[in-house]
């Protein structure tokens, strides 16, 4: 059953029992698509989310995450399709909603905070017309939220990349949107930090229930980040499920090779049991050539029924190595505990149930 | 390494070299025998200084509303809007710059004034018989100076801010809109405020420019601070009453950089990283319809109007104008500026290759003080200029004679070398700038990269940066030929007595009510200041 | 240093090559090209002329022995003055030729200067508006002129020495209101030269204004200009009392001519008849040399009584004049 994942309902699917199924959609998109002079960048786009979730729209670059995201917020212009969030109709076919009526947040890749306003004014930019009492009570509230209290009057400038990019946020909370929309918001903090900053932005998400998408390339910060991922190629949503099921049940080789699944190991319906001696178990029943997904973790070494391959290279990863292997044609990626001798022969056996990932 | 110690106090010293004037300046003001007696300045201080500094101050702001009228709104539509003919129109926008304002103020003058063709037809027109039967625009007037000055000078103000707005994220706006903001809140909020820099370092170059212009306000008979110092110098006879209304005029000037400066500082931040240029809308037919009438009007008016009337008056005296003075003039002027533009560039080089191959502070404020030379009024640096020089030809001579030998007159004051060296401390600047923004699109790491290849200094100078920098180093050399060939205020000061520049040869027309018999080397003049417009639009266009 | 020596000794072989004056002058070179030509004709020796309307004797102060400079024309007397008393002229000889040629009264007592033609600061009138005049200097202060003068810059010689010479006539108080009212009087700023503002009379900006006398001349002769001189009338003022105010030009041999002699020659050339009548020909001014007549033109203008007040008395006021200028503010 998990290897029939579609990606354009897999919202609707309970792949993480705690899901509702239930409750009504917070943003749908049907059959959105994008082109810039015949071509098209992305298409018969749909997706499905629910309040309080967080999604990972992922991707190589150029793959139209990024657009999908300013089509979302209307910053682009779209062909067909149709948008709709909180049952508000965004977008449907040639009604285009101007962002500004739309009641989405975006935080983009370079935060753009404007330049010659303080912390306090890009924060309150949003929230004219209402008496500057109620608007500083926000801006105070917002910046307590993400922490930068005592920086109201600081310049972008004179904040560093972790401030900068909780100041967008605050921004954006400050106009309490339906939807926030994140482009690439981790790509520009350091690595040392990236890992706390996320933790926090999430707790502060979930804790506010604040619906979002955000678009990376990196499965480390879907991982992190995201409740659920859907990964996006060519313009067109290929997997969309919690970032486990992507992982480890991959609907296409594109999305294991993607997201570094394991070494994928090519079956024609013909010669399938070419390398008996590797599995362990019993091989999935399979109509048609594919692949066979098998772990880098899930091997036993130096295992007496095993196929032999002959040790490429050996590199140390924290507390355990990863081999290139040789079998037979095909080149594998194992990991062991120790070292092996390069030009070493060793038996391998796959311990596991390999997924059986097939072309679509 | 220690052959650039060389360099080192080369650059250093002409540096400071080009800072004396200023000093001998204050030295002759406050210090000399004539300055700490000066009844000619106690008399003037008294009575018309303060007029003199008011209607200074009264053009400069003058000028400045005029031209942030004429650049603003063309400036955004060119950055923001596509248009049918919009890169014609965008560079069209720039050629007014062509124009000495004291052209403009002669051609419009012509037109305007109670004797002009349009007075006289309304007067035929109503009947009227004497200028108090009716009002008219007083074209020699403040009002009337500022306007020229202004359509002059907007150039500066609509190329930064084009620039400006063109280099402005999308994203900006995007936030903006998404926050809830509208076009209009956006305009105002978001893309003025951020060109704000932009616009300020082109109004402070356009104030320093008016402040120090001497052409305009001489021909419309408007005493300000720069015919001041060329009367104090030259009807009065006395040159520290010209050396005390210098430093006063300085003084302007140099707040006026200062206040460049801290903008240039708030543009740093205003540069974002990972900012993306602004993408255009195209324009509806109404807006487009706006835009061409309001380009087109003001570059009629800076141009295209002082343009024909200049190729009306060659017409009529083509003969005459067509003298052998003129050519004798043209090959003084166009000698003296490539040789002045020679070493401009290589002063440029030497300040920039001195400060990348040992960057130090000392080195960054020697390029500090040469490039203070661009904001000192080429009046006061005339006057600047003379007082070190004449003791340089006093004492050489003197020495001479000691020696038995015989003198050789005044080589520094009275030749072309002292406006030679008027040139060059002025527009050093300007081929510093150029070669400087080339020099630093060279990453640092090109050069570590050669000295692991073993390379010196100089080759890697010759080899790798002058290769790189060659275009800008072009472009420098040529933005100060034709910075020498237009410059006025200076050249009539210093220039040799049987020496004339293009630009005195034609502003003796002017100021004689003649300009007919100046067309020719008008025309001239305006031909050389456009070159650089179409270098500049091609290169931009490839780019 | 040698370059420069050599450059130096190249500029000195430059001005000694064939017998040459050099001549720095405060007029035009157009008005005195002919003349000198005349002159290089009849002695061989070229002239060499350096001019600048501003300028040339602070020049000269600063080039002190090193100026190429022979002799100096200039185009008023205060600036004759300014040579000797600045130290900047020498004395030609006690027997020259120009001793002979000028009357005392147009020439230094110490042979430092001389004056080569005069010409009278006249008031032109509107022929349509306003006629024949008789008229005097003070009354350009009177009320009922409001608005209808026109002038170039106070500031200009020929105006300084106007006033100058007013001060020297009625004291530096009376002056001082003269100005004042006259400034009222003006139909415009001080602006342009003496012809602008026939111009201005003829479109009817104003319809009196100052005006040297031989501009008239030079006006008429010329196709464009010839409207405006046709529409006024040349008066000369203060007939009824001291007469008009003359100014002169002149010539000084620089205290350092390095030929002197050329200059000495150039000098006795333009007091001679023949230089004289050139002068009254070309320029329309009134030589100073007896003897030698006005243009038919000049003469047409009628016969006139100049102020006979000596021109270093004027020339003493110079500085006060320029102070009060100031003072009224006249040009702002």
């Amino acid at each position: 059953m998990t290897l029939n994942i579609k990606p354009t309902n897999s919202a609707n699917q309970p792949s993480s029992g705690a899901l509702n199924i239930t409750q009504a959609n917070t943003l749908n998109i049907e059959q959105l698509n994008v082109q810039f002079d015949q071509k098209k960048i992305l298409q018969d786009f749909s997706l499905k989310l629910n309040e309080g979730d967080i999604l990972c729209l992922l991707g190589p670059s150029g793959c139209g995450k990024t657009t999908a995201l300013k089509a979302i917020a209307g910053l682009l212009k779209t062909q067909t399709g149709k948008v709709e969030l909180f049952g508000k109709v965004l977008k449907k076919n040639a009604f285009e909603l101007p962002p500004e009526k739309r009641d989405i947040g975006f935080i983009f890749q370079d935060y753009a905070l404007f330049p010659h306003m303080t912390v306090a004014q890009n924060i309150g930019f949003s929230l004219k017309g209402q008496p500057s009492q109620a608007i500083e009570a926000i801006i105070e509230q917002t910046l307590n939220l993400v922490h930068l209290d005592g920086m109201q009057s600081r310049y972008p400038h004179e904040l560093s990349g972790g401030q900068q990019q909780r100041t967008a946020v605050a921004r954006a909370l400050a106009n309490r949107p339906k939807l926030l929309l994140m482009d690439e918001p981790f790509s520009n903090i350091d690595s040392q930090v990236k890992q706390s900053l996320m933790s926090e932005l999430r707790r502060l998400l979930k804790s506010h229930n604040i619906t979002c998408i955000f678009v990376t390339h990196a499965k480390q910060e879907a991982f992190a980040f995201a409740d659920k991922t859907a990964l996006l190629n060519n313009g067109k949503l290929v997997q969309m499920d919690s970032s486990q099921n992507l992982y480890e049940k991959p609907c296409e080789p594109f999305v294991a090779q993607f997201m570094e699944s394991g070494n994928l190991l090519a079956c024609q319906q013909e010669n399938k049991n070419l390398f008996k001696n590797l599995f362990k178990k019993k091989l999935p029943e399979n109509q048609q050539d594919g692949f066979l997904l098998l772990r880098e973790n899930g091997f036993e070494l130096n295992a007496t029924n095993g196929e032999s391959v002959t040790v490429l290279d050996s590199l140390y990863i924290g507390y355990r190595y990863r081999n290139e292997v040789k079998l037979a044609e095909q080149t594998l990626y194992i990991e062991s505990e120790h070292e092996l001798a390069v030009h070493s022969q060793v038996k391998i056996q796959y311990r596991h149930v390999p997924e059986w990932v097939t072309q679509p | 390494m220690r052959s650039f110690n060389f360099l080192s106090i080369t650059s250093g010293a002409i540096a400071l070299l080009i800072f004396a004037p200023v000093l001998a300046l204050m030295y002759e003001s406050f210090f000399s025998a004539s300055a700490l007696n000066d009844e000619t300045f106690q008399n003037l201080a008294q009575s018309v200084l303060w007029d003199y500094i008011a209607n200074s101050l009264q053009i400069v702001f003058g000028t400045l509303i005029f031209a942030c009228l004429f650049a603003i709104a063309p400036a955004w539509w060119c950055a923001r809007y596509d248009f049918s003919g919009r890169r014609f129109l965008q560079w069209a926008m720039v050629f007014p710059l062509a124009i000495p304002a004291y052209i403009s103020a002669y051609v419009y003058t012509e037109a305007l004034d109670y004797a002009g063709p349009i007075q006289t037809s309304l007067r035929a027109t109503f009947s009227w018989t004497s200028p108090n039967d009716y009002w008219f625009f007083d074209i020699r007037s403040i009002t009337g100076a500022s306007l020229m000055l202004a359509l002059a000078l907007y150039p500066y103000i609509y190329l930064l801010l084009r620039n400006g707005f063109a280099n402005q994220s999308d994203h900006l706006e995007h936030a903006g809109r998404l926050l809830g903001a509208n076009e209009r809140r956006i305009f105002f909020k978001i893309r003025l405020p951020l060109a704000r820099p932009a616009l300020a370092i082109g109004c402070t170059l356009v104030a320093m420019e008016s402040l120090a212009d001497f052409g305009t306000v001489h021909l419309f008979a408007i005493s300000t601070l720069t015919t001041a110092i060329y009367d104090s110098w030259l009807v009065y006879g006395s040159l520290s009453t010209a050396a005390k209304i210098s430093c006063l005029l300085l003084l302007f000037v140099l707040s006026l950089t200062w206040l460049e400066r801290r903008q240039r500082q708030a543009q740093k931040h205003y540069d974002l990283k990972g900012s993306h240029s602004l993408s255009r809308k195209a324009a509806s037919p109404q807006q487009l319809i706006i835009i061409w009438l309001v380009c087109l009007s003001i570059i009629t008016l800076g141009f295209i109007i002082p343009l024909i009337t200049l190729i009306g008056y060659n017409l009529d005296y083509l003969t005459e104008n067509l003298n052998s003075a003129l050519w004798q003039h043209a090959q003084h002027t166009f000698t003296l500026a490539a040789g002045a533009g020679i070493i401009c560039t290589m002063l440029a080089l030497l300040f920039n290759a001195n400060q990348r191959f040992k960057p130090k502070k000392l080195h960054a404020a020697q390029q500090n003080l040469a490039s203070i030379g661009y904001a000192i009024p080429g009046t006061v640096l005339a006057i600047a200029i003379l007082i070190p020089l004449g003791a340089m030809d006093l004492g050489l001579n003197a020495l001479l004679e000691s020696w038995n030998m015989d003198t050789i007159g005044l080589v520094f004051s009275g030749s072309s070398f002292a406006l030679l060296m008027a040139f060059v401390i002025r527009f050093t600047a300007i081929a510093n700038g150029s070669v400087h923004s080339a020099y630093e699109h060279i990453p640092p790491n090109l050069d570590l990269a050669a000295r692991s290849l073993n390379t010196r200094s100089w080759d890697m100078f010759k080899h790798i940066h002058l290769p790189l920098i060659t275009p800008a180093t072009v472009s420098a050399l040529l933005l100060v030929f034709i910075e020498c060939v237009k410059e006025l205020p200076a050249a009539i000061l210093l220039r040799p007595f049987d020496f004339e520049t293009l630009s005195t040869y034609v502003y003796q027309f002017a100021s004689d009510e003649q300009l007919e018999h100046g067309a020719l080397a008008a025309l001239l003049i305006i031909a050389v200041s456009l070159i650089p417009i179409f270098v500049l639009s091609r290169t931009q266009k490839m780019s | 240093m040698r370059i420069l020596a050599v450059l130096g000794f190249m500029a000195i072989c430059n001005f000694a090559m064939a017998e040459t004056v050099n001549v720095y002058s405060f007029r035009q070179p157009f008005l005195i090209q002919p003349i000198l030509d005349q002159f290089t004709q009849e002695t061989g020796i070229q002239s060499k002329v350096i001019f600048a309307k501003k300028g040339l004797i602070q020049r000269l102060k600063r080039e002190d022995k090193l100026s190429p400079a022979d002799v100096v024309l200039t185009s008023d007397f205060s600036k004759l003055l300014d040579l000797k008393d600045q130290g900047l002229t020498q004395a030609f000889n006690d027997d020259s030729q120009v001793q002979k040629n000028i009357p005392a009264q147009f020439r230094d007592e110490e042979r430092h200067w001389l004056a080569l033609t005069k010409r009278v600061r006249n008031i032109y009138s509107s022929k349509a508006r306003v006629g024949k005049l008789n008229i005097r200097y003070e009354d350009l202060s009177n009320s009922k002129y409001k608005g209808k003068i026109c002038t170039r810059s106070g500031k200009h010689p020929y105006n300084l020495g106007l006033i100058a010479s007013m001060i020297a006539h009625d004291g530096e108080a009376q002056t001082e209101q003269w100005l004042t009212g006259l400034k009222a009087n003006l139909a415009r700023k001080p602006q342009g030269n003496d012809r602008g503002q026939v111009k201005a009379i003829n479109s009817g900006l104003c319809d009196l204004s100052l005006g040297n006398s031989y501009y008239f001349g030079k006006m008429l002769m010329d196709e464009k200009q010839k409207i405006w001189a046709d529409s006024v009338e040349l008066n000369f003022p203060n007939q009824s009392d001291r007469g008009a105010h003359i100014n002169v030009s002149g010539a000084v041999i620089a205290k350092y001519a390095p030929h002197k002699d050329a200059a000495l020659k150039l000098l006795n050339f333009l007091s001679s008849d023949k230089a004289q009548a050139l002068y009254a020909e070309l320029n329309m001014e009134y030589p100073v040399k007896p003897g030698v007549a006005p243009s038919k033109m000049v003469q047409s203008w009628g016969e006139f009584k100049a102020d006979s007040i000596a021109l270093n008395q004027v020339a003493a006021q110079r500085k006060t004049a320029l102070k009060l200028v100031d003072k009224v503010k006249f040009d702002l």
